[in-house]
């Protein structure tokens, strides 16, 4: 069940979306991404999509997530939240 | 990685109005206190956003306006009616832009859109009204308050100096032949713009640069930009153009009545539509 998150900065500009593409195929487009960011009343909402495809960011470096390193304004958040820590609330 | 980018008028007010709407203050503002929207047709665009309504018609959201030719106004049965004051997200009716700013609240957000920037990032705002329009109703407590004040403005509007201008036109008893309504300028040097650069910057994280502007086919008062940034960046950012402001069709200027207009100055003030010059219509 995909459970969205709503991430504390973000403007919905999608880049996390482009460098996690770029991570799965070395290409840019929405659809190879692991994270979807939505837009909600409140602001924007980001879940992992199903199947799971997150890998971490695995061969990228240690702690190097593509996501939160193309992020421009909602670090802090992006990261706590692929790390499932506490930054942020449920959508 | 680079991009270059041409907008035309009405995407670049989309693009901007997408950035203005998601500012931290804009958004703060929102949910705690006034926002306040002057008339214009960039701002009928951060309306539109704000509400999520694309009814708000843009043409119909302004009084004193650039088309057919001239610096005109419009008459007031082709102005639409949209709220100017929001409180907590909801449209307030009856309150006045001074009413607003007395109920004081440190998060209020005012934004007016202007006619002139310049490279110095100050703002021209021409008033043809009689009363000095919207400024004077709002720069007091603005300025004393400290008040966040944003202008959204197209880089189609970037003139050499913007305090020459204001001297240039110096006010519509110093002007002896006007092509429309005659006026004078404010020149405010302390608002947050927000241009086409700025709306990238906030939006993407990127590095913007005129390098042209002009064009033809519909392109006349485009805007060419080159865009610098990290590779997602930069394709986040071009497939949101192509897919929320690319497109975005041209505002209708609704031109003024010359037969009633009040603005006796104008060279054609008064003049019925078969003596009106071709070009007009």
């Amino acid at each position: 069940m995909e459970t969205r998150k709503m991430l504390k900065g973000c403007v919905g500009c999608k880049a996390c979306e482009m460098a996690c593409s770029m991570h799965h195929t070395d290409g840019f487009g929405f659809r190879h991404s692991s994270i979807e960011i939505q837009w909600e009343k409140e602001g924007y909402s980001i879940a992992f999509k199903d199947p799971m495809t997150c890998d971490t960011c695995e061969g990228e470096g240690e702690n190097n997530y593509q996501c939160v390193k193309y992020c421009y304004r909602a670090k802090d958040a992006l990261k706590a939240f692929i790390l499932n820590t506490e930054e942020g609330g449920e959508a | 990685m680079k991009a270059v980018v041409t907008l035309t008028p009405s995407e670049s007010k989309r693009l901007i109005a997408k950035a203005v709407s998601r500012m931290d203050a804009v958004r703060d503002a929102w949910d705690k206190a006034y926002v306040l929207i002057a008339d214009g047709t960039t701002n009928a665009f951060i309306k539109q956003e704000l509400l999520e309504d694309r009814s708000i018609a843009a043409g119909g959201s302004t009084i004193g306006l650039s088309t057919a030719g001239l610096l005109c106004v419009n008459i007031p049965k082709n102005r639409k009616s949209y709220a100017n004051v929001f409180y907590k997200g909801k449209a307030v009716e009856g309150t006045s832009f001074a009413e607003a700013l007395a109920d004081h609240h440190r998060e209020t957000v005012v934004i007016k859109g202007a006619n002139a920037i310049d490279p110095e990032g100050n703002i021209g705002i021409i008033t043809t009204g009689f009363d000095g329009g919207t400024i004077p109703r709002v720069i007091g407590p603005i300025t004393s308050k400290g008040i966040t004040f944003i202008t959204p403005v197209g880089l189609e509007k970037l003139v050499p100096s913007v305090p020459l201008a204001a001297k240039a036109f110096n006010g519509a008893q110093n002007i002896d032949i006007t092509m429309g309504a005659a006026g004078g300028m404010f020149v405010l040097t302390n608002t947050i713009v927000v241009t086409e650069i700025e709306a990238a910057k906030l939006l993407f994280g990127l590095e913007g640069t005129l390098v042209a502007a002009g064009g033809i086919g519909g392109n006349e008062g485009a805007v060419t930009l080159v865009f610098n940034g990290e590779e997602p960046q930069i394709e986040a950012f071009v497939s949101f153009l192509e897919k929320e402001v690319k497109g975005e069709p041209a505002i209708r200027g609704i031109k003024g009545d010359c037969r009633t207009c009040k603005y006796k100055d104008c060279r054609y003030s008064g003049l019925e539509e078969s003596e009106q010059p071709d070009w007009m219509n």
